[in-house]
């Protein structure tokens, strides 16, 4: 009889600890992902702050080692050199999971990108990862070859960075994009309802086929903002200066997309508001042909 | 000089010996007051700026955007207020309006849906870019460079 007490009460503990959590609105999950990120950010900002007195100590031991090159000062530049690299590996791992956490806790985000997304970025951490465990037991002559490999990496993950950026945008927008198109079809159900009741919806109609046709242009700038993004490669070739430079005119252009389907959906808003509000009416208003 | 002059001339010197110290005394007391002054302005001043980003954040304050749409779902007043209305049109002899019993209420948590999303997108935008354009690392190469010399 105890067992079956306890058991009830945990059943109930379990369900309410579910029912709470489902409870969150859209706003407090936005508010929760955001203050992740927050978190991730900084820790990412302190990260870049180890770096750069780690970039001043390599700095300051390669001076004291072109002034006077004996064994002791080279010691302390090769301890310099390593902890620098060390901090640069770990850096750029901190940027990637800041964006990751950004990716991973971001409910607006269809599940399938998402998952894309995080694996892209996953596989760049985990070689970072192995670089840095690299660096950690390298010769004094390894160290050089290991800054050749990250000073490598960073080129493509410049341009990589931007690539995972642009996919989220697009995957953003595209969430949003879905959801008015599921929106329009509540709407136009309403308003079938409406006209079934007898009035005239000629107007609504005529706002919802508006509403409609901006969702389509967003859309289509949406779909020319994919195209770009995907265009960037993160994978240099044998110009690499060439190729960063491709990455950053694709960016910009996908971007310039992504800015004019997000403006194409506050227009559709602005429609979906006039509906609501002449719906309001409608639903409001006296009866007139029933009351002569 | 007799005694009593001098008593006195003592006293003038002293008397004016006084007023000088009370003089300068009350200089410094004043120009203390001022700095103090001047600082409680310069706090006064911070503290307004703080309270104006605090009410600007206030006013910004998007939480309870969708409160009444919220309301009106977890009530069903949409559909509550139009039947009641119905009912009591009914009671009255009055004849009914059809269209009040359509539910509108989930047609209104759209819209202020939609917003939210544009709102959360716009911000999305500026924190992504944020990290595409983030300048820590901008001598990077460079300084990777000199560790492969």
């Amino acid at each position: 009889m105890k067992n079956i007490t306890t058991f009830a009460i945990l059943t109930a503990l379990v369900f309410s600890i579910g029912a709470s959590a489902s409870a969150q609105t859209l706003k407090q999950k936005d508010e929760t992902a955001k203050a992740r990120y927050q978190t991730a950010k900084s820790q990412y900002t302190r990260e870049v702050g180890f770096y750069k007195t780690a970039r001043q100590n390599f700095i300051n031991a390669r001076q004291n080692f072109q002034r006077l090159k004996n064994a002791d000062n080279k010691k302390s530049l090769e301890d310099a050199a390593r902890n620098y690299l060390e901090k640069a590996v770990s850096t750029l791992t901190k940027r990637l999971e800041s964006v990751k956490n950004w990716v991973a806790n971001r409910r607006a985000l269809p599940e399938a990108e998402r998952q894309a997304i995080v694996a892209e970025i996953d596989q760049d951490i985990n070689w970072l990862n192995e670089r840095l465990t690299a660096i950690q037991t390298a010769s004094p002559d390894k160290i050089k070859e290991e800054a050749k490999v990250v000073r490598e990496y960073w080129k493509v993950h410049r341009v990589r960075v931007k690539r995972i950026i642009g996919e989220i945008w697009s995957a953003r927008i595209g969430y949003i994009i879905t959801k008015a198109e599921g929106f329009s079809v509540k709407v136009s159900a309403k308003i079938d309802e409406l006209k079934a009741a007898g009035k005239d919806t000629a107007q609504l109609e005529a706002w919802l086929a508006d509403f409609d046709q901006k969702l389509s242009l967003a859309k289509e700038k949406y779909e020319s903002a994919k195209t770009k993004f995907q265009e960037i490669h993160g994978e240099p070739g044998s110009s690499q200066a060439t190729e960063l430079t491709q990455a950053h005119t694709l960016f910009n252009q996908g971007h310039q997309f992504i800015k004019e389907a997000n403006q194409y959906i506050r227009d559709a808003h602005a429609q979906l508001v006039n509906i609501v509000k002449e719906m309001k009416r409608i639903v409001g208003e006296a009866p007139t042909s029933t009351t002569n | 000089m007799p005694m009593n002059k001098k008593i006195s001339i003592g006293i003038g010197v002293g008397v004016i010996c006084v007023l000088v110290i009370a003089a300068g005394a009350y200089w410094f007391s004043q120009k203390s007051s001022t700095s103090s002054d001047e600082a409680g302005v310069l706090y006064d001043q911070k503290s307004l700026d703080s309270d104006i980003a605090d009410l600007e954040e206030m006013n910004a304050d998007t939480s309870l955007q969708n409160l009444d749409g919220d309301l009106a779902s977890v009530a069903g007043e949409g559909a509550q207020t139009s039947s009641t209305t119905s009912e009591t049109q009914a009671s009255n002899g009055t004849p009914s309006n059809s269209a009040q019993g359509v539910d509108i209420a989930s047609i209104t948590n759209l819209e202020s849906e939609l917003e939210l999303e544009l709102n959360s997108f716009s911000t999305d935008l500026n924190d992504l870019q944020g990290v595409e354009s983030d300048p820590s690392l901008t001598a990077f190469d460079s300084d990777l460079s000199q560790v492969a010399q």
